[in-house]
């Protein structure tokens, strides 16, 4: 198989995982509209990156702005890898961030509830 | 708002002031333009003798945190508890000692006025009396508050504010430590709600000074630092 079908078919998973999972956020109100276009172009930009990759290559070489070697195997290795750990970021990120805000306001609950019962005995 | 009877909430995040939290609240004014007035001390897990101080004064309720958790979720928390009680009007007050009780007045008479939504004391308004790195110090975090956040404020880490009801009901901040302040004008911001400054003058006693300096020199790049968190993270995960 084409190490560039191989480079797509590995990494669109998480881009399509990325967008669908922005949507829902944003379609459930957890995400404003500046978040979500900002994720979206984010994911969007990984996927012209990927799926365009071979003419991106080309085009670098052609400006001379790049002598590298065309990618191998290793390389889309690497660049999986990458996709795969900004989307467990994202996804760690948010869980994260609403783990701290619950356990924040169950200290804040907790304080007030305990401080008042003390008052009212 | 004035004619009405108004019921007036003094929220004081305290750790560690028990050398100075007693004469504090022995000065704040327990009526402010016919109102009552009713003091929430919020002891953000206190090693010292602050909780103990503060419950001598029987008038005063005292919410004691289960863990220290910093400055900005102690005053989430008594800006909540206020919120549940139903307060009209909700100050936010220094509990260093670096406030002076006519300044407390000035703010929540303006609130009381209906100036704005959200009526901040401003130090910077009147210099007299502040060291010159101090003027350029809060000055720099205004600045650098309008830069991150976009709203401008002469004087964005004052703990001397008051809310007006919408003000309390719709200001949602997560910020923990002092960065809270700068959050609060972007939440502000965001909602919409119209903000003022009344000009106030910081008492700098040898407590207050230590204090604050000895914070400083821990929090004043991690200020920096946290605003800045929280600004991306609002714009990748809000």
């Amino acid at each position: 198989m084409n190490k560039y079908n191989i480079l797509i078919l590995l990494n669109m998973p998480f881009v399509i995982f990325g967008l669908f999972k922005t949507y829902s956020l944003f379609a459930n109100g957890s995400l404003s509209r500046l978040a979500y276009t900002i994720r979206t172009v984010f994911w969007l930009v990984v996927a012209v990156g990927i799926l365009f990759v071979k003419p991106i290559y080309s085009f670098l070489v052609y400006q001379s702005l790049t002598d590298s070697p065309p990618p191998n195997l290793l390389d889309i290795a690497e660049i999986t890898g990458i996709v795969l750990c900004v989307t467990v970021c994202f996804r760690l990120y948010s869980k994260l961030e609403s783990a701290e805000k619950r356990l924040s306001d169950l200290h804040e609950r907790l304080s007030i509830e305990l401080s008042t019962r003390k008052l009212e005995d | 708002m004035s004619s009405q009877s108004v019921s007036i909430g003094i929220v004081i995040p305290a750790y560690n002031e028990g050398p100075v939290i007693g004469e504090v609240l022995s000065k704040i004014p327990r009526t402010i333009a016919g109102h009552s007035v009713k003091i929430v001390v919020i002891n953000d897990g206190s090693k010292d003798n602050t909780a103990a101080e503060v419950a001598k004064h029987k008038d005063v309720l005292l919410i004691n945190h289960l863990l220290n958790s910093g400055v900005g979720a102690a005053t989430r928390t008594g800006l909540t508890y206020a919120e549940n009680i139903g307060f009209d009007l909700v100050a936010t007050y220094d509990g260093d000692g670096q406030h002076h009780p006519k300044d407390l007045v000035k703010v929540v008479e303006a609130a009381l006025d209906n100036k704005a939504d959200i009526v901040i004391g401003s130090r910077l308004a009147d210099l007299e009396g502040m060291p010159w790195y101090k003027t350029i110090g809060n000055f720099g975090l205004s600045t650098i508050t309008y830069i991150i956040f976009g709203s401008f404020v002469l004087d964005s880490q004052s703990g001397l504010k008051a809310f007006n009801k919408s003000a309390l009901h719709s200001v949602r901040f997560k910020s923990n430590d002092y960065s809270f302040c700068s959050e609060i004008i972007w939440r502000a911001k965001q909602q919409k709600l119209s903000i003022t400054e009344i000009p106030i003058r910081a008492i700098y006693t040898g407590y207050s000074t230590s204090k604050a300096n000895r914070q400083l020199k821990i929090n004043g790049f991690n200020l920096i630092g946290q605003m800045l968190k929280r600004r991306l993270i609002g714009l990748i995960n809000e």
